[in-house]
């Protein structure tokens, strides 16, 4: 689902575009009324063309497609570009062995995702280029097949994130249960606009597909990469309303740690709220299967 | 066989055009095998060209000083008529010299 | 268009809408064109069942295609719309459907490269399937029904062609795929007329791939073929797809040009026109090309290929089918040369004055000059040399024209001064380019072919890929696409494998089909006799060269070299240039003018004001390969021929015409008067020249050759070519291959 934060008013090529449509379907409407006398048909006409005018409009008020990723080319930035050394660091580097050593040696490129992930939790949650390039080297791929994977997941980020990414998903049931707020609050507290990054360099909202949390939606993600690979989580806060993302920003700014899962007191986990309804006491076997019943 | 050694005076270049598999190459193409390397050892500045071509008709084919040029029809000749037919060729060769 | 016109057409519907009962049709947009297509499903249910299939009349398969069986036990039986075939085990369904004549759309799907089902163009009906198949990627089974042309395959289909033009720009009246797009015949042929896209199509960034491809990537179906073509055949992996749904696109992601000899087949795979030739952008319509079939002149292996030409003026070059040789590909020397046929031509016959400059002559002038002074020098002061690119026809002239002056010093370029043609085994590639592939294991002596020959090489790259055949090469450092040892860089680590010392003897040893391919650069060299006899020593020890196959090969580097050393250019004494009054040059253009003596009288004919102009007292234009019929042979002894595609320029003949009317005006008239007759006369040097479109192989091997008993010297191998974009002198007057050659050689 695409957010309604890209409205026209960003795209003002768009805007123009559709006025010019909009002056062409009248310039045919009242050719067309000059050309028609039976006043019948005129308004007929009128109401067609004006129907279709409202389609024509509807098209463009949708918004247009945005994509969730980045661009899918790299531009060359001081603190991007192939020139910069990128290295797995001494700790990863054994990291490294032992997962090229749970695939067959002559099958070492099955290892790009968790390697481009250790890659990605090493350099603060962001994979530069030269990252990129480095485990195409280890895997002895060239670096092509390396872009490839990396721009096919949303979540390897090549641009810059916070040290908290936040991540709103924003699939259906989550967007029924009413994401969108959510992301818009996250954004308005946070002063940033998606996938950009807070000043203090601590915060960067994102926005993903499901994670397969629907019965607790909405939910949201945060990748912490405040502590580099070694302490690095991936957890979901899930439940969560617009009151409480602020608290939960603010929590993670003080440094605090906040256990994952549901944030309504009154769930556990993925149970109903204030306690089981159902399949409150010990179910009854099936009749077949009670042996003792024969 | 004195007349093998004098090949490069009296010839230019010989030409040995044959078949690779048709019977009728077949003397030519065993007199080739018996015989080059004798007579590149002799001559060893001359061309003996051998160009195989399918079902081409055996020649031998001497070229003298100044681009006059002499062939035997090879079909049909054993190895020894091969040999007396190139010892023609120099004669010829040696005619056309004086 | 009139208003009244305009009006009329908008009242066409309107009128329907008036007979109407539900005015809101006039918004209602249907895809399906036919009614059976609305509910295909019940349609064909009530096409069942089956006509008889007894009078079916014979299909012809799709473009000629062959059915191989390797075993004949695994030949399987399929219905193609009720037409029995015959396949072996393991074809696809939709190679099974080309075999019974059905030709299947397809985007994606390309038989050299391997399957990647994706554009889902290709989908067919088989009975007892739930949902049409694609049909490149589905393995023929036994027993097999597979309908093309129901219309469940038919709305499959059309909204698979819905599908791929929702994003595809209607910009065909810019394109230059405009008229052999794939995308455009197939939606004329398979497509609906409407489609119910109404949103905005998506935009791609054009990337820049380097001077020979233009990228349009908005025009991009993302069918990957350029990716695979690049990964597989290419050997450059630069091309990638990136980004995921309707984000995705073809790419480099870094900023990268294409550095491979072969980019330009990209051009052709593409099946829309997001990659196009960028020197013929905005050029020509293909509706207004000429084409003739012809054969490459740029390096030794004889590419098929069609001259596409406008009046006077070649367009463009692209690849023929000729499986023995150039599969489909083309090099981009091959194919972007044709810029270089339009400059720096040599146009009238010219002789350079007392003042040194060139002064324009008649042909009668010309000719009678040249043939004066060639009567005032001795006989054995004559010297000729052919040069790169000199057709048969022309050579076969030069040399009897020479030896009936009473010289015998002509040569062609690039044979060395000490050339050895008695056997064609010695300077012919025996395997043939397209038996490389049963190879499992190759040594390239002194020999980078992806350089000199960038067609063997992909064949290399293939057998590579397939076989996983291992390659050793010998030679100066160098980048070959494939996995490669680097045994040696000269002659030192041939003797060590001749003595069985190196690990790498073994390896040849034990193979089933080892090749050897020396490269003709080796020609060049003081000691090649030893070097070519150290290499059979190799050959004999490791059974290289058996009854059934002969592994041992030479990559020649120019295309006139075999047709010269099958006629017998040989010169008498190596070094007659250095005392030569009269030199003969026929377009030869990279003899070492240093060694031509001052007072020397130097002829040049050639098409282009190349290298040797400057040294020459009278210059005869003559005609390029695009311009005359010539027989070539190429580097597996393999004799095609050109086909005039374009006139000559200006006053230009064709070669051995000039040399005919040179022996004329000379007083010794070469007895031949058209390219029949002087054919006839190749016919009595070399017949195999003559057996056009066929490969002649060589039996006599190397075995009946005295041992040489030069010594040989260890000096490393030197590279060949220098500059794999300007190797001749049409190549050296394209301004396209010096952009290439700037741009995209290695520093």
């Amino acid at each position: 689902m695409i957010s309604n934060g890209l409205n026209s008013a960003t795209y003002p090529e768009i805007v123009s575009a559709s006025a010019s449509q909009i002056s062409l379907s009248t310039e045919l409407r009242s050719l067309l009324l000059a050309e028609l006398n039976s006043s019948w048909s005129s308004t007929m006409l009128a109401r067609l063309a004006a129907q279709r005018l409202a389609e024509i409009r509807q098209v463009f008020r949708q918004p247009i497609r945005s994509f969730s990723t980045a661009l899918n080319y790299h531009i060359d930035s001081p603190d991007n570009n192939p020139d910069l050394l990128w290295e797995f660091s001494d700790a990863n580097k054994e990291k490294v062995k032992e997962i090229i050593s749970q695939y067959p040696s002559n099958y070492k490129q099955s290892a790009v995702i968790p390697l481009l992930d250790l890659a990605q939790q090493q350099h603060g949650g962001w994979l530069p280029v030269s990252a990129m390039n480095a485990v195409a080297k280890v895997i002895e791929v060239a670096p092509i097949r390396v872009y490839e994977v990396a721009t096919f997941y949303s979540m390897f980020n090549r641009t810059k994130v916070g040290k908290y990414h936040l991540l709103v998903c924003g699939t259906t049931p989550c967007m029924i249960r009413g994401s969108r707020e959510i992301k818009d609050t996250l954004l308005k507290h946070l002063g940033v606009k998606r996938n950009e990054v807070t000043k203090d360099g601590l915060f960067s909202v994102g926005e993903m597909e499901c994670m397969g949390c629907c019965v607790n939606a909405p939910m949201i993600t945060v990748a912490d990469y405040s502590n580099g690979s070694e302490g690095y989580t991936y957890n979901y806060y899930e439940d969560v309303t617009p009151q409480r993302v602020v608290e939960i920003v603010e929590i993670l700014k003080r440094g605090e740690k906040l256990p994952p899962g549901t944030q309504n007191p009154r769930r556990i986990r993925s149970g109903p709220e204030g306690g089981n309804t159902t399949l409150l006491g010990e179910p009854k076997p099936p009749p077949c299967r009670d042996l003792d019943a024969c | 066989m004195a007349w093998r050694g004098c090949l490069s005076h009296n010839f230019k270049e010989l030409r040995i055009l044959l078949c690779q598999s048709s019977p009728a190459s077949l003397t030519t193409r065993t007199f080739v095998e018996k015989n080059y390397k004798d007579l590149n050892t002799l001559n060893p500045k001359l061309p003996i060209l051998i160009r195989e071509c399918s079902g081409v008709e055996p020649q031998l084919w001497a070229r003298y000083d100044m681009g006059v040029e002499r062939d035997v029809r090879l079909e049909g000749l054993t190895e020894e008529q091969i040999c007396k037919a190139l010892e023609d060729l120099v004669k010829i060769g040696e005619s056309l010299k004086a | 268009m009139g208003l009244g016109l305009l009006a009329s057409k908008a009242m066409r519907p309107a009128s329907r809408i008036f007979n109407s009962q539900n005015p809101r049709n006039f918004l209602f947009r249907t895809i399906v064109s036919k009614p059976e297509l609305q509910k295909p499903e019940t349609s064909a249910a009530q096409a069942q069942p089956d006509p008889p299939p007894v009078d079916l009349p014979p299909r012809t398969p799709v473009a000629g295609a062959r059915v191989h069986f390797p075993n004949p036990d695994d030949a399987i039986e399929v219905f193609v719309d009720g037409y029995p075939v015959k396949i072996p085990k393991g074809m696809t369904v939709l190679q099974a459907c080309e075999v019974a004549g059905v030709d299947i759309p397809r985007f994606c799907y390309h038989s050299r490269l391997s399957i990647a089902g994706n554009c889902r163009m290709c989908l067919v009906e088989v009975e007892k399937s739930p949902k049409p198949v694609a049909s490149c990627a589905m393995p023929a089974l036994p027993g097999m029904k597979i309908k093309t042309d129901t219309p469940v395959a038919k709305k499959a289909r059309e909204g698979v062609m819905e599908f791929l033009l929702m994003n595809h720009p209607l910009d065909c009246p810019i394109c230059d795929q405009g008229g052999e797009c794939d995308l455009q015949d197939q939606s004329m042929a398979f497509g609906s007329d409407r489609g119910r896209f109404t949103e905005m199509k998506r935009s791609v960034v054009d990337k820049n791939l380097g001077p020979l491809v233009k990228t349009v990537m908005t025009r991009c179906i993302q069918c990957t073929r350029c990716v695979r073509f690049a990964t597989e055949v290419a050997g450059v992996q630069d091309l990638g797809m990136l980004g995921r749904g309707s984000g995705e696109e073809i790419g480099t992601y870094v900023e990268k040009l294409m550095t491979s000899e072969l980019s330009g087949n990209v051009i052709d795979i593409c099946p829309v026109g997001a990659l196009t030739s960028k020197p013929f952008a905005f050029k020509a319509r293909n509706w207004e090309l000429k084409g003739t079939e012809s054969i490459d002149v740029t390096d030794a292996v004889g590419s098929n290929i069609r001259i596409d030409s406008r009046g006077p003026e070649v367009m463009r070059i692209v690849p023929r089918l000729n499986e023995d040789i150039n599969e489909e590909w083309i090099s981009d020397k091959t194919r972007f040369c044709y810029d270089g046929l339009k400059r720096q031509r040599l146009n009238d016959p010219m002789i350079r004055g007392a003042d040194g400059r060139f002064k324009v002559v008649s042909w009668r002038d010309a000719l009678a000059v040249v043939a004066e002074v060639a009567h005032q020098v001795k006989p054995e002061e004559i010297v000729g040399v052919a040069g790169k690119l000199s057709d048969a026809e022309s050579m076969m002239a030069l040399k009897d024209f020479l030896n009936r002056m009473g010289s015998n010093n002509i040569w062609c370029e690039g044979t060395g001064m000490n050339p050895n043609a008695d056997l064609r085994s010695g300077y012919l590639m025996n395997t043939s380019i397209a038996g490389l592939e049963k190879a499992d294991v190759f040594l390239l002596v002194g020999t980078q072919p992806r350089v000199e020959a960038a067609m063997v090489n992909a064949r290399i790259r293939k057998t590579v890929r397939a076989n996983q055949a291992k390659v050793g090469y010998i030679g100066p450092e160098t980048d070959l696409n494939y996995d490669h040892q680097h045994l040696g860089t000269g002659p030192q680590t041939l003797l060590e494998i001749a003595e069985r010392r190196h690990p790498f003897y073994s390896t040849l040893a034990n193979a089933k089909h080892p090749v050897i391919i020396v490269g003709a650069g080796l020609f060049e060299r003081e000691d090649k006799d030893t070097i070519f006899s150290t290499v059979e020593t190799i050959a004999e020890n490791a059974k290289v060269v058996r009854p059934d196959w002969n592994g041992l090969n030479v990559l020649l580097l120019n295309a006139a070299q075999a047709a010269a050393l099958d006629l017998g250019l040989v010169p008498e004494s190596g070094n007659s240039i250095e005392s030569a009054k009269f030199v003969y040059l026929m377009g030869a253009d990279d003899v070492n003018l240093d060694k031509i003596p001052g007072d020397a009288f130097v002829v040049y004919q050639g098409h282009h004001g190349d290298r040797s102009v400057y040294r020459a007292n009278v210059i005869f234009p003559a005609a390029a390969f695009s311009e005359k019929e010539g027989i070539y042979e190429n580097t597996e002894g393999y004799a095609q021929q050109t086909f005039p595609a374009v006139p000559t320029v200006g006053d230009a003949r064709d070669d051995w015409k000039i040399i005919r009317a040179l022996s004329e005006v000379a007083g010794i008239k070469l007895p031949y008067d058209s390219l029949g007759a002087i054919r006839a006369r190749i016919r009595t040097v070399a017949p195999n020249l003559v057996h056009l479109d066929e490969r002649e192989p060589a039996t006599f091997t190397a075995s009946l050759k005295p041992a040489s008993s030069q010594k040989i010297t260890l000096t490393p191998f030197e590279n060949v070519v220098e500059n794999f974009y300007m190797t001749d002198s049409i190549t050296r007057a394209s301004k396209i291959m010096a952009q290439c050659s700037a741009l995209l050689t290695k520093k």
